[in-house]
């Protein structure tokens, strides 16, 4: 913690610099306003706004996503509580309690306790990571090859079998995008899959795969969609939220953050599964459970407070270890790397400006989701009634900008077109994109860890079982592969837990 | 008329998309048996790994052919106007990937007014006219943002001469 403090107050040195919180405040507006339309998740946000993000200096780009995934989170619950629409799966259990209140004429404080509930778990969430991050990056540095694999392997497996509704079609999704990250030239100099195309020497680019899937699928499940007959909840009666609305929320506050932090943490759980486990755990603990879904603020502070510390929580495997657990951390991870930033354990060590200049930036957006979105929030609602036949093609041409100012080949655009009418299918037919990105950015790796396992074992893979960390993921990959049949099992606040598209 | 009843209940959506993976699958794992070492020390050799995939894609390939997913019940019965509602969803990225082959030939500014203008159209723009003047000042706003504001290289096509 000694160590740590100055390189946060360094990190916050940089965040604070005039221009950086100029990007920071584009970036809680634009992840915002992308975060209120309904269906868009902070995954699909990313991706959209990746195409600006990539052009900017390195140290802008890292603030804008940290605080685009922040202002994206947020959105979400917006429409949750004024038109019970979740943008993403994480602002369901919001629903519950938030769109009650609105129509009670209590969207203010509603809104409000999103936001210190958010604030307040951010902070948190940054006060965990700040403490843990650097404790498991150490013990990362011990990991050779084979724990490389196993810990891989684990990841995969736990974000394929929990992110979506069937396990198969997770693991299938998972396969495909390691099949598309053999596509190039392999360590050894060995063209693969390139159809002898120069173009294809250096693989499918992750930005078009990321963008065409996410976004471009995006676009075209919103080309069917009928967006009229939104009513708006009149914001009536007060805008801010009392002291004594204050106080007895925090408590509810303080159990969704721990929560949801944990939760975050561990491969392909999620924001959603942490905002189900929080209002679970707060009707449980509540004397008065039977005002849950009547309107019940500890009912919005719980899940908004789990939903933006699992956020937090799953920085922590990204930074520390280089492996991403869910979608959106996958297209973090795409980003940094397409920035020169390798996050892995060495990074904390080689780069700590670029760890706790992120860091800072994450919570740097917390603020300006606070002071920025209270004020704004008629506005944000009304970009739900933009004309989406205006909207969705100028959403395109930013993709296809984003997409070609990388290598500005037409191969790539082309890929794009292909991506997307595969996610657009893959999301129409249930199965996650998630596992696909997750596959692709980490297959490279994950073969290049097996190879030198092979050639440390001479072949004998079996040898490996002696080591106690492979051992562990290796249980761990089989528990992640029986959850989705266990936790469908469970119930949740008498409700059986939901895991559909869980993209975030 | 039976038998085409029961092969298309049994061809629902999962069972395509579990036909196209084995096929693409089988088709990957063929490829890899062509993948030789370039190194003599590289003992695992590059087809290692893609082998492995594919063992587990055709596993899950069988499974999903198999196997019934808790939506197959659903889409044996099939989504009203299913068929109509993906044609409807498509045709903007058949609009997009004409824009793309386009892009640099004619440059950006021409082929961003003219996709976006075809587009808000199809999409349920009221007048050529509107969506032209439209997609104009759009694309102008996109272009100065991405070509002066952010350095992005885009091409300029038949403007090539003027920059």
């Amino acid at each position: 913690m000694g160590e740590t403090l100055p390189l946060l107050l360094n990190g916050f040195e940089i965040a604070l610099r005039p221009e950086n919180l100029m990007f920071a405040f584009v970036g809680a507006f634009l992840g915002t306003a992308i975060g209120v339309l309904p269906g868009i998740g902070p995954a699909g946000a990313l991706a959209m706004l990746l195409p600006i993000v990539m052009n900017l200096n390195p140290v802008g780009a890292i603030i804008m996503l940290a605080t685009i995934y922040s202002g994206a989170m947020y959105g979400g619950s917006t429409t949750s509580i004024l038109l019970n629409v979740p943008g993403e799966t994480s602002s369901v259990v919001t629903c519950l309690d938030g769109h009650q209140m609105a129509l009670q004429g209590r969207a203010g404080p509603a809104l409000c306790i999103a936001a210190i509930g958010s604030y307040i778990a951010g902070t948190l969430g940054v006060v965990g990571l700040m403490l843990f991050a650097p404790l498991i990056a150490n013990w990362a540095l011990n990991f050779g090859p084979p724990e490389y694999f196993a810990l891989m392997v684990f990841g995969l497996s736990a974000v394929a079998s929990l992110s979506g509704d069937s396990l198969v079609k997770g693991l299938i999704a998972m396969i495909l995008g390691l099949m598309l990250a053999t596509v190039g030239t392999d360590v050894t100099g060995v063209a693969r899959y390139t159809f002898n195309m120069p173009e294809m020497l250096d693989g499918v680019q992750f930005l078009a795969v990321t963008i065409g899937l996410f976004a471009i699928s995006e676009v075209l499940l919103n080309t069917n969609e009928i967006r009229s007959g939104l009513k708006q909840a009149v914001i009536k009666h007060k805008l801010f939220i009392s002291f004594k609305e204050i106080r007895e929320s925090l408590g509810a506050v303080l159990r969704g953050t721990f929560i949801g932090f944990w939760v975050g943490v561990m491969p392909g759980a999620g924001a959603g599964i942490a905002a189900f486990l929080a209002y679970s755990v707060e009707t449980q603990v509540s004397r008065h459970p039977e005002r849950f879904g009547k309107g019940e603020i500890r009912g919005v502070a719980a899940p908004e407070s789990a939903n933006n510390a699992a956020s937090v929580g799953a920085m922590v495997p990204m930074l520390t270890l280089g492996v991403p657990g869910s979608g959106t951390t996958a297209i973090m991870l795409i980003a940094l790397t397409a920035l020169n930033v390798h996050p892995g354990p060495l990074m904390f060590a080689q780069r700590p400006d670029v760890v706790w200049g992120l860091i800072a930036a994450l919570y740097l957006g917390n603020i300006m989701l606070l002071i920025l979105n209270l004020p704004l929030v008629g506005l944000f609602v009304r970009l739900l009634y933009l004309p989406m036949r205006l909207l969705l093609p100028v959403v395109m041409v930013i993709c296809v900008i984003g997409v070609y100012s990388a290598n500005q080949t037409v191969l790539d655009l082309v890929f794009l077109c292909g991506f997307g009418t595969l996610g657009y299918f893959m999301r129409k037919h249930g199965y996650p994109i998630a596992p696909v990105i997750l596959g692709l950015v980490l297959g490279n790796r994950m073969e290049e860890a097996l190879r030198q396992s092979m050639i440390m074992t001479q072949g004998d893979l079996v040898t490996l079982l002696g080591r106690p960390i492979v051992v562990v993921f290796l249980l761990l990959t089989l528990t992640a592969l029986i959850a989705p049949f266990v936790i469908r099992r469970l119930r949740f606040a008498g409700k059986p837990v939901r895991i559909e598209r869980e993209e975030d | 008329m039976i038998r085409l009843n029961r092969v298309r209940s049994f061809l629902n959506a999962d069972r395509i998309a579990a036909l196209l993976f084995l096929t693409l699958v089988a088709w990957y794992g063929w490829e890899s048996t062509g993948l030789t070492a370039a190194l003599e020390v590289d003992v695992v050799g590059p087809g290692f790994f893609p082998r492995i995939l594919t063992v587990i894609g055709l596993a899950l390939g069988v499974l999903l052919l198999v196997g019934r997913s808790p939506r197959m019940n659903k889409e044996i019965e099939g989504e009203p106007g299913g068929v109509r509602s993906d044609l409807v969803a498509l045709a903007p990225v058949l609009l997009l990937l004409g824009y793309v082959l386009v892009l640099e030939p004619v440059g950006f500014p021409v082929a961003t007014v003219g996709f976006l203008a075809i587009t808000f159209r199809y999409l349920g723009y009221p007048a050529w006219k509107g969506a032209l003047l439209l997609a104009a000042g759009i694309t102008a706003v996109i272009f100065t943002l991405f070509h002066f504001g952010l350095a992005v290289r885009l091409p300029l096509g038949v403007f090539a001469g003027l920059a």
